[in-house]
């Protein structure tokens, strides 16, 4: 027999590991042909965040997203991320590029007051260009810019670091700890259909709700969304290397034995939604969020799984055999 | 894998020599599927490698009251071809849940039955069909009916000068229908699979096939369970007790994919969902 439950999940979502330090590093180089290479050492398994550095750096320096290249591949001397992990790098990583950005500026800036020889105040860089206000011959396009700084024998690298705060230690009287950057709010409601005769749960829908701060890229966003949904259905459902714990029998040696979904796993039905409330910590109000669209579904198929059968399932992941011992139970 | 001989006879006299002349140090190959990851974990360490697959053996027809199926027939042909949509539509709904696009592309009916997996998808179908294969060497050939070519896990009766030519299906193929049972939806392996065949008079049974794979460690074939609805009306009741007769006839064990208690019972389910299928009742 098939039965069908629906259910909703809550999570708050921490973002950055306030307690650790959480520093991060960025560096942008102004190009010979006036394009700038941001340089990060944060590593993109996919999350995006070789997208939005750039659509940060873009910002800052008010030029158009297609003048600026990422390279987070130079190991050997790129500016240190202290890692993709903790939903941080939204929340940090943007700090780091807006100031790498802000000495690039100013050294740019300095460099042109000397050319012209008027004070740095008075040049202005805007437009994707610098200039000296009401002087139509204090003028150069960053195209200029960039070969001007390569015959004046001057290399333009902008650097930036952010440091959210010192290492924090437990209060040793009451173990408090002021240990997350900030805190995103995730909500998913899903509806499930329980083969009762062979334990497989089959997750017919499933709607994602972010509170994230700012959607720098709202498709990344969403992407982030089914990716993290996807996760969330090994981990609830499938995916396990001891099928017996804590017997170590039958241990799982190859992926052929491993659970992860496929797309023919997938809810045929996903939605997502996104709420903005702009965070003071993160640059333009944007936090982390999506290690979270994991999480959240799978208490919510659990739930689901109770409102189908009426049983409370307390382990995962809700393997077929799981499901059926509860059911006899 | 060092030193590996490598031989892709171009007709099947070739093969057949090569076969004689090599005996137990040969390994024949058609789409790999199963030979290439036994090698790549280790378990499978080949002297000499029969290529097959250029043999002509991928044809599919009708001859002589039969569905006959060259050996090297691959997944995806079985599974598009009209002729088996026609014949035996629930060889094909097997053929459509195996292993991936790229592994249906090059795994074939052949290997699937040569590998002798106690847990193959095609092979419990086609135990269900009746099916026999034909197995040639230089020095003959013979026939050999599924049900009796399963000695154990990876073991048929075949010798090592033999090799599989053919899958022949007895026609008409009744009104047959595979249930699987896997661990996610697509590319995987079956916890527990059945395949059965009914003969119908009307809503009376006339006869019975019913085969359970990952149950023993050979496909199996329950005759038990097929004697009770000879002469019978098909009901819920029926089936439900002719699947408990028929898992009860396995032997199942624990493993990475299921528990023996859950091949069992949700078994019983699988077998009862075929039989309701075939017979045409419920939904």
């Amino acid at each position: 027999m098939k039965k069908r439950g629906k259910a909703m999940s809550l999570v708050l979502h921490p973002t950055g590991n306030k307690g650790a330090g959480d520093p991060s590093q960025a560096a942008i180089a102004l190009r010979p042909d006036g394009t700038f290479t941001l340089i990060i050492g944060t590593a993109d398994l996919g999350q995006g965040s070789n997208t939005i550095l750039r659509q940060f750096a873009a910002d800052a320096l008010d030029v158009p997203i297609e003048n600026i290249s990422v390279n987070n591949q130079a190991g050997n001397v790129a500016p240190i991320c202290t890692g993709s992990f903790a939903s941080r790098v939204t929340l940090i990583d943007p700090h780091a590029v807006v100031n790498a950005a802000d000495d690039l500026k100013d050294k740019v800036v300095n460099w042109a007051a000397g050319m012209w020889e008027v004070a740095p105040e008075a040049v202005t860089w805007a437009d994707n260009s610098v200039f000296v206000e009401g002087d139509e011959e204090k003028t150069m396009t960053m195209t200029e810019v960039g070969e001007g700084v390569v015959g004046s024998a001057e290399l333009m690298i902008g650097t930036g670091a952010w440091y959210p705060a010192p290492f924090t230690e437990h209060d040793p009287e009451t173990g408090a700890m002021e240990s997350v950057g900030a805190i995103s709010f995730g909500c998913a409601v899903v509806e499930v259909e329980v083969d009762t005769e062979t334990g497989l749960i089959d997750v017919l829908s499933v709607i994602q709700v972010w509170e994230l701060g700012k959607a720098v890229n709202p498709l990344t966003c969403k992407q982030q969304i089914n990716g993290g949904l996807s996760v969330g259905l090994g981990f609830a459902l499938a995916e396990s290397c001891h099928p017996y714990y804590p017997d170590a029998a039958h241990a799982v040696e190859h992926l052929t034995d491993y659970y992860v979904p496929t797309f023919a796993d997938y809810p045929a039905e996903i939605s997502h939604g996104i709420e903005e409330v702009p965070h003071p910590a993160g640059v333009k109000g944007a936090k982390g969020f999506s290690e979270g669209s994991s999480t959240v579904p799978i208490s919510a198929i659990i739930s689901a799984v109770h409102d189908a059968t009426g049983v409370w399932i307390t382990e995962v992941p809700l393997t077929p055999e799981v499901v059926l011992k509860a059911l006899e139970a | 894998m060092e030193n590996v001989g490598y031989f892709a006879p171009s007709d099947v006299g070739q093969a057949l020599e090569l076969l004689a002349e090599q005996g137990s140090k040969a390994t024949v190959l058609a789409g790999g599927t199963d030979l290439v990851p036994a090698i790549n974990y280790y378990s499978l360490w080949p002297e000499n490698l029969i290529f097959i697959g250029a043999l002509g053996l991928d044809y599919i027809k009708e001859e002589g009251g039969k569905l006959l199926i060259g050996s090297g027939a691959t997944w995806t042909q079985i599974l598009e071809d009209p002729l088996v949509a026609e014949k035996a539509p629930a060889l094909a709904q097997a053929a459509r849940q195996g292993g991936s696009v790229a592994t249906r592309n090059a795994g074939t009916v052949g290997g699937n039955l040569a590998n002798a997996s106690p847990a193959a998808d095609l092979t419990v179908i086609l135990l269900a069909l009746e099916a026999e294969v034909l197995l040639k060497s230089s020095a003959g050939k013979r026939t050999v009916a599924l049900k009796d070519f399963f000695t154990g896990p990876g073991e048929t009766v075949m010798n090592d000068d033999e090799l599989l030519m053919e899958v022949q299906i007895p026609l008409p193929a009744g009104s047959a229908a595979f249930q699987k049972l896997g661990r996610r939806k697509a590319m995987t392996l079956s916890v527990v699979n059945a395949g059965v065949k009914l003969n119908l008079d009307g809503d009376t049974c006339s006869g019975a096939c019913i085969a359970l794979g990952a149950m023993a460690p050979t496909p199996l074939r329950c005759s038990a369970a097929e004697e009770m609805l000879v002469g019978k009306k098909l009901d819920a009741a029926l089936i439900a007790e002719c699947a408990a007769a028929a898992v009860a006839a396995g032997s199942p064990i624990d493993d990475q994919r299921a528990s023996a208690w859950y091949r069992t019972k949700a078994g019983t389910a699988i077998v009862a969902r075929a039989l309701a299928q075939a017979a045409g009742i419920g939904g």
